[in-house]
């Protein structure tokens, strides 16, 4: 019996003295934590996954031109150079799902302005972005359902959920706020020297590798009504350069091409495929990507190019 | 490794083995029948042992010599996975039947309680490797909540957690780059490829362990430290008699005494020694490259007696002897370093590799990059790792016993840090696959 009592008396004491204290500390600590990373790190770094889709969720710009796709689309296109109204909502390992879910979005808002969507050949590569930009918007139905079968509960906990990605967001972070890179409205452009060797093996191992054409009719599908859906903007569905031996390795690029023009006869869409020009390797960061220069070329044609089409489309 | 649950069935072979194997060689007073049960258990045991884990090794060994003949090997391989901790729980329940048959502990009667001290969970897969006078008359002790106790274990699996997540699960995808392609690594980045290992393999396995020691005292039962500061020694005796100290202890009760110790000649000292480090090196893993890191260690054992006298002699010379703390600290840098290189056999690959790591560090290319010593990981990632394995390094200031004035501050600490800088990665222990 009083073995009982002293075993009782000590749980009493681990509670109050021990495990309430903690808990209420983490409790604290975790709210604090979370709101500083979201708020304080996370949504003051433009150029990251989680503040673009922050940004696209909750937040409406009248006049605002997004510009959507991938990571060729956030370090090939230099907003500023194409118009003042632009925003770069490019997203690194952006496929088709989530090109539908910000286009979705964008679509909701009661705008009028033009919408940018950069073309990948491997937009229906079944490819999930990294959670890290996904965790801070987990709130939002669409995004849960996005990430599907990669949901975690912990997710939903303040804090918790930012276990083990503290390093990614501090460093999305510096590389907004330090001159190292050129980070300007989402765009975000590595200064790198260019290296003719470096970029010699980059060619030879793109040469090496093949790449197809795949299609998804149910996403492409799914594409195609959010882009009628919304008559009344203009939509500019634009393939950015690629270097050549990345289009050497492509076994069937014609198949591709035809979609995209099956999508340049929609009403409200016009096609500008650049993936063929003539660009030189130091205006390249890899086979695939263009570097700081080469986005500034590329922009200022791009700009040039939908002017042709309505010189007054972009709003300046 | 790997676990199967029909592997249970192995574990249940050699506790039934064991468990009879006690009560007859406590019931008889014939050593000669004492010496045929002690036998039977030994054979068991090591037998287990040999075929999940040295079969492949062995015949890979006599297809190379049989090759070298001119002649085929006709033994086959076999297809079977290593049950994970089998090393551990084989050795542990060694030291019981070799301690009931030295008369140093009685015979234990009941069927479960000698289960639970071969498979007691804690400690099950990574040791620390128990002995039967430690830890079987705790099993028979009540044990009621007790504040002091569950505290006090909370710390050790804090600590444990912020030592494995925290430093060994960063270090480690660093080290799995620069080892999975030794080749193209420069001699910079190798060099802190081989620091880091050392560093993840002691926070991993100290990790587990003190995870270990946590869980066992949370439910009021005590076990071995198997750990001691051991980058602090001054030589590389003081490092075993301060890294997995059961193992280190279990070879010293088990091998080195029963082979004569130091009680002998010289050279039969040295021979001991050598035999106990190869034999500790082989209980690692099925591998030349543990057979060389054991070797490595005996090596630097054996020509540390040898050159003792020489070594101090020089000190006096030079008046290293006037400043003892530059020459403490010279011990404990020189003796890190031994064990640093030493590791290299134990995390690459396979031979090759190792000879291609050592190598390579000696053309000293050293053009320093931070950019290029990151890799792909980043400047960043490198800076916060060298932050927190220097916050590590006052982990030696801890209070013994884990016992802090206010522990809830501590683990609320270590909450915060493991929240913080914790890697979400899925690694496991290292010392899983022994």
């Amino acid at each position: 019996m009083e073995q009982a009592n002293l075993s009782i008396s000590s749980f009493k004491r681990f509670l109050i003295r021990f495990l309430l204290p903690l808990i209420l500390v983490a409790t604290l600590f975790c709210l604090m934590y979370d709101y500083f990373l979201t708020k304080k790190i996370i949504f003051q770094s433009p150029s990251s996954g989680a503040y673009k889709i922050h940004r696209m969720l909750h937040e409406v710009y009248v006049d605002e031109i997004p510009l959507i796709g991938s990571s060729r689309c956030s370090g090939s296109f230099m907003p500023d150079l194409i118009s003042k109204n632009c925003y770069n909502y490019g997203i690194e390992e952006t496929e088709i799902d989530l090109i539908n879910l910000m286009l979705k979005r964008e679509l909701k808002k009661d705008k009028s302005a033009p919408i940018i969507i950069n073309f990948d050949y491997e937009f229906f590569k079944n490819k999930r972005g990294d959670l890290t930009h996904f965790i801070a918007n987990i709130n939002d139905d669409e995004v849960r359902s996005y990430i599907g079968e990669d949901y975690r509960f912990l997710y939903s906990i303040k804090g918790i959920r930012y276990f083990g990605t503290f390093d990614h967001y501090l460093k999305g972070y510096l590389s907004d706020h330090t001159q190292k890179n050129l980070s300007s409205k989402g765009g975000f452009f590595l200064r790198d020297k260019f290296s003719s060797a470096d970029f010699e093996k980059l060619k030879q191992r793109r040469l090496n590798s093949k790449h197809s054409w795949s299609f998804d009719s149910e996403k492409g599908n799914t594409f195609v009504s959010l882009i009628k859906s919304c008559p009344n903007r203009e939509i500019f569905i634009v393939v950015a350069p690629y270097h050549s031996s990345y289009m050497s390795s492509f076994s069937n690029i014609s198949v591709a091409n035809s979609y995209l023009e099956s999508l340049d006869s929609l009403k409200n869409v016009i096609v500008i495929n650049d993936g063929r020009l003539d660009y030189p390797d130091s205006l390249f960061l890899n086979t695939s990507h263009l570097n700081l220069e080469g986005a500034k070329r590329f922009s200022s044609t791009l700009r040039l190019q939908i002017q042709s089409f309505d010189p007054k489309i972009l709003g300046d | 490794m790997f676990f199967k649950p029909i592997y249970i069935l192995i574990l249940f072979f050699t506790i039934i083995i064991d468990y009879f194997a006690g009560i007859w060689l406590d019931k008889t007073s014939d050593p000669v029948k004492k010496k045929r049960y002690l036998i039977i258990s030994l054979i068991a045991n090591i037998g287990v042992l040999a075929i999940f884990k040295y079969f492949n090794f062995i015949n890979e060994n006599i297809s190379t010599l049989t090759y070298f003949l001119g002649c085929n090997n006709p033994i086959p391989y076999l297809s079977i996975l290593l049950p994970i901790g089998l090393s551990f729980h084989t050795f542990q329940a060694m030291s019981y039947t070799i301690e009931v048959y030295r008369g140093n502990q009685k015979a234990e009667h009941h069927f479960g309680i000698y289960a639970l001290y071969v498979m007691f969970y804690p400690q099950l897969v990574a040791g620390p490797i128990e002995r039967p006078q430690n830890i079987l008359h705790q099993f028979y002790e009540k044990h009621s909540f007790d504040f002091k106790n569950v505290v006090t274990g909370l710390c050790y699996i804090a600590f444990g957690l912020f030592t494995k997540i925290v430093i060994a699960d960063r270090l480690s995808p660093y080290v799995n780059e620069v080892f999975g392609d030794v080749s193209n690594q420069s001699s910079i980045t190798l060099l802190v490829a081989v620091f880091f290992f050392s560093i993840q393999i002691y926070c991993d396995f100290s990790g587990y362990s003190n995870i270990a020691i946590g869980c066992a005292r949370v439910m009021g039962f005590d076990l071995m430290r198997n750990f001691n500061s051991p980058y602090f020694s001054k030589n590389i005796t003081e490092f075993w008699s301060r890294w997995h100290i059961s193992l280190s202890t279990w070879f010293r009760d088990y091998l080195y005494i029963p082979l004569g110790g130091n009680r002998v000649s010289k050279f039969m000292w040295y021979r001991n020694l050598t035999i106990v480090f190869l034999v500790s090196g082989l209980w690692h893993g099925a591998s030349w490259n543990f057979i060389i890191w054991g070797g490595l260690h005996a090596f630097y054992i054996v020509f540390g007696i040898i050159t003792n006298h020489f070594r101090q002699s020089l000190i006096n010379k030079i008046g290293l002897n006037q400043f003892p703390r530059i020459n403490l600290s010279l011990s404990v840098l020189t003796t890190f370093v031994l064990v640093s290189f030493a590791w290299i056999f134990f995390r690459a690959k396979n031979l090759a590799d190792a000879r291609m790591v050592i190598r390579r560090i000696f053309e000293f290319k050293l053009p320093f990059s931070l950019s290029e010593i990151a890799l792909s990981f980043g400047v960043m990632n490198l800076l916060i790792s060298i932050i927190l394995i220097i916050l590590f390094s006052f982990s030696y200031k801890l209070p013994s016993g884990m016992k802090f004035k206010n522990p809830m501050l501590f683990c609320a600490v270590m909450f915060i840090l493991i929240l913080i800088f914790g890697s979400s990665g899925t690694g496991e222990f290292i010392y899983f696959q022994f």
